[in-house]
């Protein structure tokens, strides 16, 4: 039998005295998202590369969605983010955890959000390696959290400096593909980048390169893409209205190459596409101008068997109405001088009925008539 | 806690010799009582004992007193500073949330702003962040979620401030400085918001525009 403890009262007094002496000063054994999170502290300092690798190492374990390394890989890439060390290999490790479906998106968003922060200390060769690499995982069925911070990342790497055309229609063609793939809204960062990346020649060869694919090959995803396409094109137009009235007599072909291939998506088969660009011509081509650029080639809507396309191609050619082709064929609409009957429909009738500046003018159906003002 | 006292009139019992067959022995005798726990006898084995008893004494000694330390340090700090501010903000805990706000890591200063501004305003503590903001030794996303605390809070005093740390913050520091000044609004606000419309970086000057057109 062995010998019992020797427990003098001597020894509960240091009990008692060192307890809270040994408690207070011993440390808490810090947690895995601490650490993770105080890898970031040695920004700036001799010993950051190793805190980024480090740092890199943990955000690159295995960190399946609902794991409890989850928070702890996550804190991980946002220290990477901060200590601003671009390394190949640390760059490859984010690219990895961005592109890996099985890890949780939390941990994939911050890795992209590191991506993106270095990006934006990169030199202009280390951020193309960066940019390139995120659009390449700019891939249909990426989560939404980790496509809002991918397209961020990209944003923030590609941006600063300069591209060629075919690398900005590469990039905006990346950007469409995946924001039309997603079930939600696109994240806002993409129509940021997007702005950023569009200039007449981009948009036309863009917007033309989507419609022949969409044409030659028609799927859901591709004709989601011939609507974002579209609608990006349109946006771009009307911010820069001004601009390509300033600029038409040096810019003329490329603005009209650029109402052309916006014309040339016209589809009556695909609603939402009609209804956008009957809505958008109205809103960019007001401008007698463009409007002339259109053609009438809006006019067919006019007829169209879905009274809300006809609704708003009788608005658009209302507001088209300083081009002639736009008023002879809303004149022949109302008036069954056309190859269809009159409009008859009162939603239609009504809303033209309500496009005056003042109660005493005339609307357009009163004018189309040949209504005479009351003196 | 009460400690098993010895009793001192009682001798260590002596350890029991091993007792094995011998040569030519049989194995086991009927009603021979053979002990299966019988100590060891050998220099090693009297080493090991000794080493043994050593680790009791040591682990009695410290384990208490260590448990004890934790009880008295508390639950939230026992987490961690990720948790103790959590926890903090959960419960209102102001005083906590301003020691993690002037503490030694950058990490949990942020946190400890960031939570400040998702609690109703302190004026007490606007002091504090301001100097937080305007404090170029400090870290940019730190000043960011003091500015972010400020904004929240309504300080008028944030204008001033930004207008001074934006020149000096990186890009995602200057969008969230940016941010908290639209949540500020007011004419002072909007005045440094217009000041970003042509920032070298594509989001801050979007959300400018955006936000002071």
């Amino acid at each position: 039998m062995s010998p019992r403890p020797q427990n003098t009262p001597l020894h509960v007094i240091l009990w008692l005295l060192l307890g809270p002496a040994l408690g207070l000063a011993a440390p808490a054994a810090a947690a895995p998202i601490d650490k993770a999170l105080d890898y970031g502290e040695a920004a700036g300092t001799k010993g950051a590369p190793g805190a980024a690798e480090a740092a890199a190492a943990l955000g690159s374990r295995r960190a399946p969605p609902g794991a409890r390394a989850v928070p702890a890989a996550a804190a991980a890439w946002i220290s990477v983010g901060r200590l601003g060390v671009i390394r190949p290999e640390l760059l490859q490790q984010a690219l990895a955890v961005v592109g890996e479906p099985s890890a949780a998106p939390a941990v994939r968003a911050r890795a992209a959000w590191a991506l993106g922060e270095l990006g934006r200390v990169a030199t202009p060769a280390e951020a193309a390696e960066i940019s390139a690499g995120l659009q390449r995982r700019m891939q249909p069925g990426i989560d939404a959290e980790t496509a809002a911070a991918l397209v961020e990342a990209f944003g923030k790497a590609y941006a600063p400096h300069s591209h060629s055309v075919d690398d900005d229609i590469a990039a905006a063609r990346a950007l469409t593909r995946l924001t039309a793939s997603m079930k939600q809204a696109p994240p806002p960062a993409a129509e940021v980048v997007l702005d950023r990346l569009l200039s007449p020649e981009v948009t036309v060869r863009l917007l033309r390169e989507v419609l022949t694919e969409a044409r030659a090959r028609p799927s859901p995803q591709a004709s989601a893409e011939l609507y974002l396409a579209t609608l990006t094109t349109v946006r771009w137009m009307a911010a820069r209205q001004a601009q390509l009235l300033a600029s038409w007599g040096t810019q003329q072909t490329l603005t009209r190459a650029a109402f052309e291939a916006l014309l040339d998506t016209l589809d009556p088969r695909d609603r939402e596409l009609t209804l956008l660009l009957c809505w958008s011509m109205g809103n960019i081509a007001a401008e007698p101008l463009f409007a002339e650029l259109i053609g009438g080639r809006l006019a067919s809507q006019l007829s169209s068997p879905d009274p809300a396309t006809r609704l708003v191609a009788a608005w658009a050619h209302y507001a088209l109405r300083g081009g002639l082709p736009e008023r002879e064929a809303l004149r022949a609409r109302l008036t069954g001088g056309g190859p269809t009957a009159a409009e008859a429909d009162p939603r239609v009738l009504e809303l033209l009925g309500a496009l005056r500046g003042s109660a005493a003018e005339l609307d357009p159906v009163q004018r189309l008539m040949g209504v005479e003002p009351a003196p | 806690m009460m400690l098993p006292s010895p009793r001192p009139d009682r001798a260590p019992c002596a350890p029991r010799r091993a007792r094995g067959p011998g040569p030519g022995e049989p194995r086991s005798r009927p009603g021979a009582a053979v002990s299966s726990a019988a100590p060891p006898t050998g220099p090693a084995g009297r080493a090991a004992v000794g080493w043994a008893r050593a680790l009791r004494h040591a682990a009695a000694l410290l384990l208490g007193p260590l448990f004890l330390g934790a009880l008295c340090r508390g639950p939230t700090a026992q987490a961690g500073p990720y948790k103790a501010i959590a926890a903090a903000e959960a419960r209102g805990k102001i005083s906590v949330l301003e020691r993690h706000l002037l503490g030694s890591r950058a990490w949990a200063r942020e946190r400890a702003a960031a939570a400040l501004g998702r609690l109703p305003a302190q004026p007490a503590l606007v002091p504090a962040l301001l100097a937080c903001l305007s404090s170029e030794a400090e870290r940019g996303y730190v000043r960011a979620a003091c500015a972010g605390a400020l904004g929240a809070w309504r300080a008028p005093e944030l204008a001033a401030a930004a207008a001074g740390a934006l020149p000096q913050l990186d890009p995602e520091a200057r969008y969230w400085v940016a941010e908290a000044l639209h949540r500020l609004g007011g004419p002072e606000a909007k005045a440094e918001l217009r000041a970003l419309h042509d920032d070298p970086d594509l989001y801050v000057a979007r959300a400018a525009r955006e936000w002071a057109p």
